[in-house]
């Protein structure tokens, strides 16, 4: 008994060092890219203490959330559909007596969570020592950043959940999780703020789901948007999950008529 | 003994196409990915010349010029060598390296010809376009002599690239993890993407003489832009070829301590 426990305990431990591993890179490479884009914007603000109504500060704090968020939206979830639908795996949990979507919403949170502790914080600590990070005066603004992080994690979620069912189709993920990548580096104002953005771009940005995964957050955290617009901003947040919700839904009652599972 | 393995390298490409070819619509969505990512880079760089003029003296055409560079750089090297990175996790723990190890070829050229990356060719495609676009809106005009330079130091850009990943590959045979610690070397190239002069000295030296990614692009972009650093820049082949002397060093050594996983 003894040793059989000590033999799963192993087993467990491997695990979550096979997760470490990964959580140390996640952070080296968040961290590093922090840094990368902080030199340059020092560069863009060597003469100028705001440009586009950012500050020289707010930029600062704006690159290492917006890195962070950015890290966590690329986490790596639409492969794990993929390879539930490759490998046929989809079947066992379509069986359960437990809606699929819920069931991996429940698990991408757990993601979440576990990204928060093991990468989000640790650089988080980092860059508030060497780079600093603005903190806002109000209490209040933190509990709206955190409930539009929460819708923004959602949103996320019924995109990647929608671009992973992609899969049924084309029965391949590694050029999916690219196609989500470049969307949200380009239309979510994670690598640059909106604000800098030109006209035109800034249109096609403001019709699509993108920006509400971290623009929106990180711009109530630093004060971009303020007073009723913040409320604005989390209603509308709140329209795109429930809109996202249906659209996903309807996508997936479609979608899992045309199941081609190989060999499952 | 070369033409034996030139063949036997075309052979592993058609087998791999194949395989491409089942996955057509993801190749496609792959490829234009790549591009709408590193599309993003140069409009990075662009949003930044619509409030600054210049940065450390650098122009917004010289800036791409040594985007260019390095994009191409990491194509080429992304073709050939992409597949060091499934060793530790993929070839090294399934015990199919094992497979490598009985065949009467190299090792290593079975790893790297088993899987071509051709989102490298997408890579490659975008570097000779912001590089071409550049050198003609900074009115550079190449000497015959300076074309072949250029080939030559792009080359030796992803030579250095490559060799780098493959000394950090090695890790692969001792750990299943190896990809980590090779994402994350690699990912200090994204420093390279820049005129290295923004950033403070020691990063500055540790990409010049630890990590020496500026030699895949800021210093031969210093050369054909006549910017200075002539002497450093014309290192770059030497660089290269020291570091794949390193790199095949580490490899042996690697080999020779592997024990299969039995699995």
């Amino acid at each position: 008994m003894f040793s059989k426990s000590i033999e799963i305990i192993k087993i467990n431990m491997k695990a979550v060092l096979a997760y470490a591993t990964t959580a140390w890179g996640a952070f080296f490479m968040t961290l590093l890219q922090i840094f990368v884009f902080y030199y340059i914007w020092m560069a863009i603000y060597k003469d100028d203490s705001i440009i586009n109504g950012i500050s020289k500060e707010q930029i600062v704090t704006y690159i290492i959330l917006s890195r962070i968020i950015y890290t966590q939206l690329t986490w790596g979830f639409i492969p794990k559909i993929g390879r539930k639908i490759q490998k046929g795996e989809i079947i066992m949990d379509l069986l359960k007596p437990i809606d699929f979507q819920f069931f991996m919403y429940v698990g991408r949170i757990g993601d979440f969570i576990t990204f928060a502790s093991m990468t989000a914080i640790p650089v988080l600590i980092v860059c508030a020592c060497t780079l600093g990070i603005q903190i806002p005066q109000n209490p209040l603004i933190f509990i709206y950043f955190f409930i539009s992080l929460f819708l923004a994690m959602t949103i996320s979620f019924f995109v990647e959940f929608w671009i992973g069912l992609l899969s049924f189709y084309t029965n391949y993920t590694w050029g999916l999780q690219s196609f989500q990548e470049s969307l949200v580096a380009l239309f979510s104002g994670a690598l640059i703020p909106l604000t800098f953005f030109p006209h035109w771009l800034l249109t096609i940005a403001n019709l699509l789901p993108f920006k509400e995964m971290s623009y929106s957050p990180v711009a109530i955290y630093l004060g971009i948007i303020t007073g009723p617009q913040i409320i604005e901003t989390i209603i509308f947040q709140l329209l795109w999950a429930v809109a996202l919700l249906f659209l996903s839904r309807l996508f997936y009652t479609f979608a899992i008529k045309k199941i081609t599972v190989q060999g499952g | 003994m070369l033409k034996k393995y030139f063949f036997l390298y075309i052979d592993f490409l058609k087998q791999h196409f194949k395989t491409m070819l089942e996955y057509k619509t993801d190749f496609v969505i792959g490829v234009f990915s790549t591009l709408l990512y590193q599309f993003y880079g140069i409009f990075f760089v662009w949003v930044i010349f619509e409030n600054i003029h210049q940065i450390h003296g650098w122009t917004f055409y010289q800036i791409t010029f040594v985007y260019g560079l390095l994009t191409f750089a990491q194509g080429l090297d992304m073709f050939f060598f992409d597949n060091l990175y499934a060793l530790g996790f993929e070839y090294v723990r399934e015990g199919s390296f094992d497979i490598f190890m009985i065949r009467p070829i190299s090792p290593l050229f079975q790893l790297l010809a088993t899987h071509v990356q051709q989102d490298g060719i997408g890579l490659m495609l975008l570097g000779t376009i912001v590089i071409t676009k550049s050198l003609s809106e900074l009115n550079v005009h190449l000497s015959i002599m300076d074309h072949f330079l250029l080939v030559i130091l792009i080359i030796s850009g992803a030579a250095i690239i490559s060799a780098i990943n493959l000394i950090t590959a090695t890790f692969g045979f001792k750990t299943v993890n190896s990809h980590v610690i090779m994402t994350s070397v690699s990912a200090l190239q994204e420093f390279a993407l820049y005129p290295i002069l923004i950033y403070p000295k020691f990063i500055r030296v540790f990409l010049t003489w630890v990590i020496p990614y500026a030699f895949a692009s800021f210093y031969p972009a210093n050369y054909l832009l006549h910017k200075g650093y002539e002497h450093l820049s014309l290192l770059t082949p030497f660089i290269a070829v020291f570091l794949w002397i390193v790199a095949l060093k580490a490899w042996k050594i690697g080999l020779k301590n592997y024990s299969s996983t039995g699995s």
